[in-house]
């Protein structure tokens, strides 16, 4: 925020000409004269600055809609772990689906509000803490989504190599710094993939175990083109893989995927996908069909997993050197078996086979295991069965859903319904819902967010805040230079670099994923 | 407060007459209604619709308001909420590749435009407040017999607020 002499020099290069209850300056173009008094107040001209953890879609949203509403003094901080901004977007997003990433102009569109700036490399809870950004914002905006994963809790689970989450495999791939520079993960994965006739299970059905999927199954000459990084290429251009299976809990009709999804995994040049026709058949119970027939998404789904061919009789292996992607239903995880050749790695995932049934309360599809068992061999298998949020010091936490704790946005001091709200701390996006939902989510999600900001805004139950600047804060605290924070402009920078790497390779950007240089690049 | 101090020059330019020159960066962002919106151009479409035919498109807002726009025969539903600043999103630049740009059209009208893409289907499939007349506002290209068409916003708030509560208008 500007003093109203800072305002008049950085806008007009004028000094203010005289003082009192009137302030005006002239400029070669027009007279403009300020008022030092409020002339009324709005909940808009209140909030004069909002601080947001997090810079992913749900940060980006909940800022979109926020500058809409504040007054031209209000300055809105969003604050990222990382040197850089979109998080999932830029780290989740399958490189192959560069329409998805095109939400990254809208949001670029949004860092260029002169009331807007970005603060990479700031971790939140280690840089500065919770306590400290409450007294820096009267709007703080938690957004910093579910860096944890949900685990199976079964044997070989921590402890055999070549088990590893989808989070890793994908973050690898995106060039995630923490795990693109993890050279005994590149080296893993290389060694696994190269075997002849690799065998990978992706463990859960939604859209990020289909990424998984089609990354691994498709032919590297038609990823090139994308902004996969290098390192991934190189190991996928040595795979030797020939089947994944992509296995669920639950029926087709419980599938968290998403249809246009499946569909592109059906088309894959190189690749057949399958489906074990009677995993379809045991899936139709009588409430599923009755499930699917309220569900327009749902049917459609179903009938396209229904529409797929059965595996080739006689083995997995696909005919003259293609891929094979099963999707596979109703088995339960039990076990990760070592390779008895190798016993430290992964050899072979062990499912009891299930059967769906209503739960007590008849309303949810539940998976109940049969008692029998099969054994999938696999030499790599990606968990994909969701993730949770983290609570952060300082603030509230709903261990039992893994989010803070929230009505409606407004973040709660306790996990219950009598709690009342903790003044001026907001959140959105999977800190505030949990982590499901596609991109859009965020944007209903980041409206009713805004909505319960501004409607206590209007009644006055905001907290003051103090007119220190982050970067003041951040070096008070010692944790952090300020040349190590990354700005807007700095990620400009990266984002250059990139492309102009990129385009060398004829990709749309080649990312930097190594810390250090992409701040380097940043201060350059 | 500066904010509010702010506010007043908007008031006072307005009534001095300095809506062309004034230039105030920080201020770009509020006074909608004092920049006429400038005439987009048609994301990808390639097309010259400067001198194409205007049709009247009637919208119903979020919350159940109404206005009325123009519209260029040529472009799509998406462009031309966008060209007026209609609260419609467009995430994926208006490739068919996401659902914030799902209206809703009127038996009539929906029936009589060529049926969806599969493509488009499959997003829809994604849209909140799926209704049997959705399309993607991306994917439907505004037509001279379209004149005075009906087009509805899905209510913005259908999945969040619950229990009542009733969002303030601003």
């Amino acid at each position: 925020m500007y003093t109203l002499r800072q305002y008049a020099v950085r806008f007009h290069r004028r000094q203010p000409v005289a003082a009192g209850p009137f302030v005006e300056f002239a400029s070669p173009k027009h007279h403009v004269c300020f008022s030092t008094t409020p002339l009324y107040a709005s909940a808009s001209n209140i909030i004069s600055r909002v601080g947001i953890v997090g810079a992913g879609p749900s940060g980006f949203y909940v800022a979109k809609y926020l500058l809409k509403e504040l007054g031209p003094g209000a300055t809105v901080d969003v604050m990222d772990s990382l040197p850089t901004p979109f998080g999932l977007v830029r780290t989740g997003v399958a490189p192959d689906h560069p329409e998805v990433k095109a939400v990254q102009s809208d949001f670029e569109k949004v860092a260029g509000d002169p009331r807007f700036s970005f603060y990479g490399n700031v971790r939140v809870g280690y840089d500065v803490d919770v306590a400290t950004l409450r007294s820096l914002y009267d709007v703080l905006v938690l957004a910093y989504g579910a860096s944890e994963d949900r685990t199976l809790g079964i044997p070989g689970e921590d402890t055999l190599e070549g088990v590893v989450s989808a989070r890793t495999f994908v973050n690898w791939y995106n060039g995630h710094p923490d795990y693109a520079q993890d050279a005994k993960l590149t080296g893993m994965l290389g060694e696994i993939l190269a075997q002849a006739s690799a065998q990978v299970a992706v463990l859960g059905q939604g859209n990020v175990a289909l990424d998984c999927a089609r990354v691994l199954a498709k032919r590297p000459a038609d990823l090139e083109t994308s902004d996969i990084c290098e390192h991934a290429l190189v190991v996928l251009r040595e795979s030797k893989l020939a089947a994944v299976s992509v296995v669920g809990r639950r029926g087709h009709g419980q599938a968290a995927f998403t249809i246009k999804e499946l569909r592109e995994l059906s088309r894959i040049p190189g690749a057949r996908l399958v489906v074990p026709p009677e995993e379809v058949a045991r899936g139709l119970t009588e409430f599923t069909i009755a499930e699917l027939a309220q569900s327009r998404p749902r049917k459609r789904l179903a009938d396209l997993v229904a529409s797929l061919p059965g595996p080739a009789v006689g083995g997995q292996a696909g005919e003259g050197g293609e891929r094979v992607v099963a999707l596979r239903f109703l088995l339960l995880p039990r076990a990760f078996l070592p390779d008895p050749r190798r016993p430290r790695r992964l050899g072979a995932v062990v499912f009891e086979r299930a059967r769906l049934e209503l739960d007590g309360q008849g309303k949810r599809v539940v998976a109940v295991g049969t008692g029998e068992t099969e054994e999938l061999p696999c030499q790599l298998a990606l968990r994909s069965i969701g993730y949770k949020s983290q609570p952060v010091d300082g603030l509230p936490f709903d261990n039992k859903k893994a989010v803070v704790p929230n009505r409606h946005g407004r973040v709660l001091e306790a996990a219950s319904e009598e709690a009342v709200p903790v003044p001026g701390v907001y959140c959105t996006g999977w800190v505030k819902r949990g982590p499901s939902g596609i991109i859009n989510t965020n944007i209903y999600d980041a409206r009713e967010t805004v909505a319960a900001i501004m409607e206590d805004a209007a009644q006055g139950k905001l907290p003051f805040s103090s007119s220190f600047s982050l970067l003041e804060v951040l070096a008070q605290a010692g944790r952090k230079k300020s040349e190590d924070v990354v700005s807007w402009e700095g990620y400009e920078k990266i984002d250059a670099w990139e492309r102009r790497h990129g385009a060398a390779r004829g990709k749309p950007r080649e990312k930097v994923t190594d810390s250090h240089r992409l701040l380097e690049i940043a201060r350059s | 407060m500066l904010q509010s101090a702010v506010r007043h020059v908007t008031v006072a330019r307005n009534s001095i007459g300095f809506r062309k020159t004034c230039s105030l960066p920080a201020l770009i962002q509020i006074p909608r209604i004092l920049f006429h919106a400038t005439a987009r151009v048609a994301h990808g479409s390639g097309k010259d619709l400067k001198n194409a035919p205007r049709i009247n498109l009637h919208w119903i807002g979020k919350k159940g308001e109404e206005f009325t726009t123009d519209g260029i025969v040529g472009e799509s539903i998406l462009e031309a909420a966008h060209r007026h600043e209609v609260e419609l999103e467009g995430a994926c630049e208006g490739v068919c590749a996401c659902s914030t740009c799902h209206v809703i059209l009127e038996e009539p009208v929906f029936e009589s435009l060529e049926d969806p893409s599969e493509e488009e289907e499959d997003m829809l499939d994604q849209a909140f407040g799926l209704t049997p007349t959705s399309r993607l506002g991306c994917q439907v290209e505004l037509s001279q017999d379209m004149n005075g068409l009906k087009i509805k916003l899905p209510s913005a708030t259908r999945n969040f607020y619950i229990d009542g509560h009733v969002p303030k208008p601003h």
